[in-house]
């Protein structure tokens, strides 16, 4: 614990700089006084004006780096070193500038914010695909939920002759929530038919009568290998080039859905060794269902380790962001990242600012999620 | 042995199969008009000038790429829609046809319809040609109404209006609560590109018309000799490491061998790359000491020390970056194995017999160890595969994961599938290598005592 301290804290801070990255840097003053009146540019954005900084201000209080990501400079030379005075004298490039004159601190702020988000997001989205997943595979294993062997067949050729009709009729016919009730609709009446013919048949038939597990486990094993087996970044590349418009939004999906192979595999391990301990048996002797047994008993001893995966895997997602925005790929070309700054520290390789201070930020990052990971 | 061999090997077929299923679900998934892309690449002029000449190379290209064909073995669809509405390439026409015959359920109708639309986009009026050519796109009945009722009058409008009246009174939508399947036997889109992919032929570049298997041929090599390289130094490297981290747990050089893994595996490959090319290969800061672009161009009457130096100059930057973050992950998931095999109750007896510490460690332990390291290996493969894509990037390394940036850049989609196509067999191979090494080693899972995993 004493030695994820610092990890923790660090991306606690990276959490404020993304929360309060408005504050931090902006065109915007915090606080102004135009004409005796008190205005608060950042918090409301009223009133409209151009630039803030061409207006004749009483007084102002500015955030500490008062240039915003995106807005150029073209006044000046471009590549500012660190700790340079902007042009207009109004405040200081802290960390230089790029060709266009757009401020490296402002830009790194920027970046955390998309870092940040990115992270989050498409580990949530990992985490809501994994986690059922996960946990049916362990808990449920391939004889956990038995049933009978007409009941199986029925499940399954329902969902067959149920999506069949909705995918061929169904969507010809409407659209909308309308379809997906419809569809449902369609679903349990093809199961319940299936279920009542099979009930009729297994009178004469012992065949369907006898109990069967559902192969959950496998079926969840067999998901994992092909996802593991995918080259992720390679498949993200093809898939993002696909999307015609690029956005933040497809990333994380595209990130997230890729990402749960870990978050699956590792609550599976637990739940596979929870649910043989004497603790679980003991519950189940004394009644308690098996579904509350999953929910009250198993996962709560399960969830602490996976908690930890997550916060390692919200470096794996970072670190895939800033790539994909390295290359260009997906990522909106009016967005900084710091992928994008480090791109363009290629194409002026004496700028060393542009290359330096977006790759300490990230592996700072990288590091504090392994070593979250490292002490469980 | 050869019976496991042979089972696993079972899997690449169907994993192929799978494979080329993705990727023909991603060519049929491109966006925009592949007829037209191709057209574009093979140098058709598209002018809207001549709209006959136009269509009539269109139809041909369309059927030499096999597009009039039905995508799959069979379709499934709904029973107001004919087997035949693939005949229609072009995308819009087609899904205005299809809205129409969802509308109205009555195929023939709708089919006349159309008949008449194609008539008369070549009529001799031209407002019943510009209306025409609209209306083959459109499906929503208020416009087609409002559109035909401006036509002037005369033989072409007639024929329309009747078409689209005769449409619309015998409309019946019973069909449309019904399903149906149609079966196309081998002649389908997706037989025909199996068979082509089968014998090799993946397709056109849109970029520069170059057959993609050959651009594929000539990147291949490059991308495997740069992670073959990498992959051999991973394991000639981590091995001992690993190893004698765990040998000498707690000591000076464990916690620093651990500390300086841990960092290597957290420092992002691409930055140190990038900083790598930036500082040591560009004159910038005096240090040009590495060449900037490619492998390298070796004289033929070159001696094999001065190619092995030329190469050399240019491969070493690169596979020092693809190495060491799979170095450090090797060599700590090494450490940790050994570290629980240093504890088993075999070591003490090897010990007591009277072995040396090296004999253990590498004839006891390493073996018991090393399990997981083959296993690693078909994880490590998609991983170098896709760090590869950077950095090829930023060393100018043209070989497959330049091509697939630049293609995807470019939206030239053939060679973006057949990307994922080969990188995802190469995938697959290496796994079952892994696999196979793995049963090879561990007698316990040929006998399938054990899972391997």
């Amino acid at each position: 614990m004493k030695q994820t301290r610092w990890a923790y804290g660090f991306l606690f801070f990276l959490v404020a700089i993304a929360l309060g990255a408005d504050f931090i840097a902006g065109d915007k003053p915090l606080v102004a006084q135009v004409d005796g009146e008190l205005y608060f540019p950042v918090l409301d954005g009223t009133p409209q004006r151009e630039a803030w900084s061409e207006v004749p201000v009483d007084w102002a209080v500015w955030p500490p780096i008062p240039f915003r990501a995106s807005s150029l400079d073209l006044s000046q030379p471009g590549y500012l070193p660190p700790l340079s005075r902007a042009t207009g004298g109004r405040g200081w490039h802290w960390l230089g500038t790029d060709r266009l004159g757009r401020d490296t601190a402002a830009g790194i702020v920027s970046g955390t914010r998309v870092a940040v988000w990115v992270g989050i997001g498409s580990v949530l989205i990992s985490l809501l695909l994994g986690l059922p997943l996960g946990s049916l595979a362990g808990y449920f294993g391939n004889d956990g939920m038995r049933l009978h062997r007409g009941g199986a067949i029925a499940l399954l050729m329902g969902l067959v002759t149920g999506l069949f009709y909705g995918a061929t009729t169904l969507f010809a016919l409407a659209g909308g929530w309308i379809f997906w009730l419809l569809l449902g609709l369609t679903l349990v009446a093809a199961w319940s038919f299936w279920y009542l013919l099979l009930r009729g048949i297994a009178r004469w038939v012992p065949w369907l009568r006898t109990p069967v597990g559902l192969p959950i486990d496998s079926i969840v094993v067999v998901l994992l290998e092909i996802t593991v087996s995918i080259p992720g970044l390679v498949l993200l590349i093809a898939l993002l080039s696909y999307v015609d418009r690029a956005s933040l939004w497809v990333v994380v999906l595209t990130i997230g859905v890729l990402g749960w192979t870990p978050v699956a595999r590792f609550l599976r391990a637990e739940l596979l060794r929870i649910r043989e301990l004497p603790y679980i048996a003991a519950a189940r002797v004394g009644g308690v269902g098996e579904l509350r047994l999953l929910f009250r008993h198993a996962l709560p001893n399960a969830i602490g380790p996976v908690v930890v995966v997550a916060a390692f895997m919200v470096g794996t997602s970072i670190l895939a962001e800033a790539m994909l925005s390295f290359l260009g790929i997906g990522v909106p070309a009016d967005q900084v990242t710091w992928g994008s700054i480090l791109q363009q520290s290629r194409v002026e390789p004496d700028a060393w600012w542009l290359a330096f201070f977006p790759g300490l930020l990230l592996t700072l990052t990288l590091l504090a999620c392994n070593s979250l990971r490292q002490v469980r | 042995m050869l019976g496991y061999g042979f089972r696993k090997l079972l899997y690449l077929p169907l994993g192929i199969l799978l494979l080329s299923l993705v990727s023909f679900v991603l060519t049929w998934m491109t966006p925009g008009d592949p007829v037209q892309q191709r057209m574009v690449a093979e140098g058709v002029r598209t002018s809207g000038e001549n709209l006959v000449a136009y269509e009539r190379s269109y139809q041909r290209l369309a059927e030499q790429l096999d597009y009039d064909l039905p995508p799959f073995y069979l379709t499934i669809t709904n029973a107001a829609l004919p087997d035949t509405l693939h005949r229609i390439v072009q995308a819009d026409r087609r899904g205005a046809v299809r809205e129409l015959a969802l509308q109205f359920g009555n195929w023939p109708r709708v089919q006349q319809f159309y008949r008449a639309l194609m008539a008369a986009r070549l009529a001799e009026e031209p407002e019943v040609q510009t209306v025409a050519r609209r209306l083959l796109v459109r499906s929503d009945p208020a416009y087609l109404r409002q559109q035909l009722a401006t036509l002037p009058p005369g033989p072409a409008a007639q024929s329309l209006q009747t078409a689209y009246r005769d449409m619309v009174d015998g409309a019946d939508r019973r069909d449309l609560l019904l399903p149906r399947v149609y079966w196309h036997g081998t002649e389908n889109r997706y037989h025909r590109y199996l068979m082509n992919l089968l014998r090799g032929e993946l397709g056109v570049s849109y970029a520069d018309r170059r057959p993609v298997a050959q651009k594929i041929a000539t990147a291949l090599p490059r991308t495997v000799l740069l992670n073959g390289l990498a992959l051999v130094l991973v394991y000639l490297l981590a091995i001992p490491l690993g190893l004698y981290m765990a040998y000498y747990y707690h000591s000076r050089f464990d916690r620093w061998a651990t500390a300086l893994t841990f960092l290597a595996f957290g420092l992002p490959s691409f930055w140190i790359a990038t900083l790598l090319a930036n500082y040591l290969t560009t004159p910038a800061y005096g240090m040009g000491w590495f060449p900037t672009m490619g492998f390298g161009e070796v004289p033929p009457d070159a001696g094999w020390w001065d190619a092995l130096q030329i190469r050399a100059s240019h491969l070493i930057l690169p596979v020092f970056c693809l190495t060491y973050p799979s170095l450090a992950y090797v060599s700590r998931h090494l450490r940790a194995s050994a570290l629980i095999e240093l504890a088993q109750p075999y070591v003490r007896t090897a010990r007591m017999k009277g072995l040396a510490g090296s004999q253990v460690l590498w004839r006891h332990v390493f073996r018991n160890a090393a399990f997981p390291l083959v296993t690693l290996l078909g994880g490590l493969l998609p991983g170098l595969l896709a760090g590869s894509v950077l950095i090829e990037q930023i060393f100018n390394l043209p070989g497959m994961g330049q091509l697939l940036y630049d293609a995807a850049t470019a939206r030239d989609w053939p060679v973006v599938t057949a990307v994922v196509l080969v990188n995802g067999v190469l995938t697959i191979l290496g796994l079952l290598l892994a696999d196979i090494g793995y049963a090879l080693l561990d007698p316990r899972i040929r006998l399938g005592k054990l899972p391997p995993r």
